[in-house]
């Protein structure tokens, strides 16, 4: 309980962000936006106070009244800072069409989530300190990071050597000020911090398709959220790879709340997404992949849709937000942590040799297949649920979106070359490999997926009501 | 519609409906047995019940050494050595024999060794002193290595 309550203020802390952007000021569903600002919200908060109570550590402030002090602090200056935030908002989100059986799809939906709470309760009943990596390294390094002193440093000492100590810090971070500021180094941490994180994949995975292709729209994507059991079973384990995806999935979620804005939002929205950015590059290394990739592929995709001084323009705020993340994970990686030896001290030649060896590369392929089907169970697979939402809904293309879903599509495809390409060039033997990692790899890349699945598929509509079709409906525009 | 017949997308939904609710019954079932035949399958909450006493002997400022019946490069071995490496950080413990560890050595043996037998025999090749025996199969050693 100590623990829950020592998480609302990091909340509070993210939701006054977001709130303060007006980001989700005026948009409909109203439910919709409530949710995707709780859940942008709750993502923001965790970082930011985990960034702040790693700044503490660093000046050597950071004892129990010290973080609570930090931390009220910010969230009053957060809190006088809503006088100044945008209440008007110029949107240009079109009449949604409805549909009558919305009413079934929240009752399929609940019935699914009733069943994950229970699967959910018996994980962490049976293992309350998580799966191999949050006790071997998210969760150890946060107990080191509340050492006293300067030993807090030990959480990237390199005598670590089976711990990672070159991993990011914001889970473990986030954790030990949980700890710290509820005074118990207890699971309840860390597991709401887990499940904090899913609630907020959900709730945006809901909600932005529901925003931006009716509520219908967001209702199927949590249903197909649900059938992805090879997700959903890691929620329990309490690594960084779901934290991650969050991250992954608000970086576009805040570009696709920024395309229903026309005045300032719309620039917000980019900052936004850049602050998202940074803090998935402070979650995991992986992140400083897609920070990257996603900044060229944002950058490509707004010069193609908006021309190139517009495209700075707005860039620019997507590098500004992504600076505060970015700065403190250099201190991290130049002060503290020791360095990343991905490929462990090959040669090009040997690198290159790999890349190309045609049986890795077919053992891939087939791990890539197999890693595939099992994200689902036989005929409850996500993929085919998109198959066949995809067969009768078709697909409908929003113009609007084009910039976002084409940048959002490159970076995941980005994204999966490069651990493809880590994979093959790795020394390790790739049965091990794949075998460990790559369903959390998975992970990162799916919450994105689905959203932009909802993004170009079709939506059920009533055909009384006889909304005429999106694409019609551009074309008068 | 945009797409097919009413009929048809409502059929479709409604299979959808079904199949994600079977996903998490079929989640939920194999949950239940998995968790059922393996409750705590680390014992990860074990460890720091059992590693407390032996805590209060070690210092925090320099590594500890590891000792252990079990195998590292084993899954047995490894998950022992990282749930009391969990146990006692912010110690940071460290395979043992290496000349980067402290004055003590902490030994994780598993039920069935003989651990007096285990402890002497350690002690001999490694040149250690046992300190301190407890219950459930932790020694604390003094490392005689050291200058």
């Amino acid at each position: 309980m100590t623990a829950l309550l020592a998480i609302a203020p990091a909340v509070l802390t993210g939701f006054l962000l977001v709130r303060l952007t007006g980001l989700t000021q005026g948009l409909r569903p109203r439910w919709a936006a409530a949710l995707c600002e709780l859940a942008l919200g709750a993502g923001a908060g965790i970082a930011v106070t985990s960034s702040l109570f790693y700044l503490l550590l660093r000046a050597g402030l950071a004892s129990r009244g010290g973080v609570l002090a930090a931390e009220l602090l910010l969230v009053a200056a957060l809190g006088l800072a809503q006088r100044y935030r945008l209440r008007g908002a110029d949107t240009r989100q079109e009449e949604m069409p409805g549909f009558r059986f919305n009413g079934v799809l929240v009752a399929g939906a609940a019935a699914a989530l009733a069943l994950l709470v229970a699967t959910q309760v018996s994980m962490v009943r049976a293992a309350p300190h998580g799966n191999w990596d949050a006790f071997a390294i998210w969760n150890l390094r946060a107990k080191f990071l509340l050492a006293p002193g300067e030993l807090w440093k030990r959480a990237a000492s390199p005598l670590l050597e089976r711990t990672h100590p070159e991993y990011p810090l914001l889970v473990s971070a986030f954790v030990a000020r949980t700890w710290r500021l509820s005074g118990t180094v207890s699971p309840a941490a860390p597991l709401a911090t887990a499940y904090l994180f899913t609630a907020a994949v959900a709730a945006l995975l809901a909600a932005l398709p529901a925003i931006a292709r009716g509520t219908a729209a967001g209702l199927l994507a949590i249903l197909v959220f649900f059938a992805s059991t090879s997700y959903l079973e890691q929620i329990s384990w309490q690594y960084a790879d779901i934290p991650l995806s969050f991250y992954i999935l608000a970086t576009f979620g805040s570009l696709v709340l920024g395309v229903f804005h026309t005045g300032r939002q719309s620039f917000l929205a980019c900052a936004m997404s850049g602050l998202f950015a940074g803090f998935a590059a402070q979650t995991k290394n992986e992140g400083t992949a897609f920070l990257a990739l996603g900044c060229l592929a944002l950058a490509a995709f707004l010069v193609r849709a908006v021309g190139a001084p517009e495209a700075w323009r707005r860039l620019r705020w997507w590098l500004a937000g992504a600076l505060p993340g970015l700065a403190l994970l250099v201190d991290f990686r130049l002060v503290l942590a020791p360095p990343v030896n991905l490929l462990r001290d090959q040669s090009l030649a040997q690198i290159l040799g790999r890349l190309i060896n045609t049986a890795r590369l077919s053992e891939l392929a087939q791990a890539l297949i197999a890693e595939t089907v099992a994200l689902g169970d036989g005929w409850s697979h996500p993929l085919i649920l998109l198959g066949l939402l995809a067969a009768v809904l078709r697909l409908e293309w929003d113009e609007r979106l084009g910039a976002v879903i084409g940048a959002a599509g490159a970076t995941l495809a980005g994204l999966l070359a490069v651990y493809a390409a880590v994979f093959l060039a790795r020394p390790e033997d790739l049965a091990w490999l794949v075998g460990t990692a790559l369903g959390r790899l998975y992970a990162h890349l799916w919450p994105l997926f689905l959203l932009l699945a909802f993004l170009v598929l079709g939506r059920p509509v009533d055909q009384k009501r006889g909304a005429p079709a999106l694409r019609q409906k551009k074309k008068a525009r | 519609m945009p797409g097919r017949s009413p009929a048809l997308t409502l059929a479709v939904l409604a299979a959808v409906i079904w199949l994600a609710f079977s996903a998490q019954l079929a989640l939920y079932e194999a949950t239940i047995r998995f968790n059922r035949d393996n409750p705590d399958p680390y014992r990860i909450s074990y460890q720091e019940p059992r590693f407390r006493e032996a805590a209060a002997l070690l210092p925090l400022e320099e590594p500890v050494g590891y000792v252990s019946n079990l195998e590292l490069n084993e899954l047995r071995g490894a998950a022992a050595f990282f749930g009391a490496q969990y146990a006692l950080a912010p110690r940071i413990l460290i395979p043992f024999p290496d000349a980067r560890a402290g004055r003590f050595v902490v030994g994780n043996f598993s039920a069935e060794v003989e651990l007096s037998d285990a402890t002497s025999r350690l002690a001999r090749e490694h040149n250690l002193r046992v300190v301190r025996v407890f219950d459930n199969g932790v020694v604390v050693f003094e490392n005689l290595n050291r200058p």
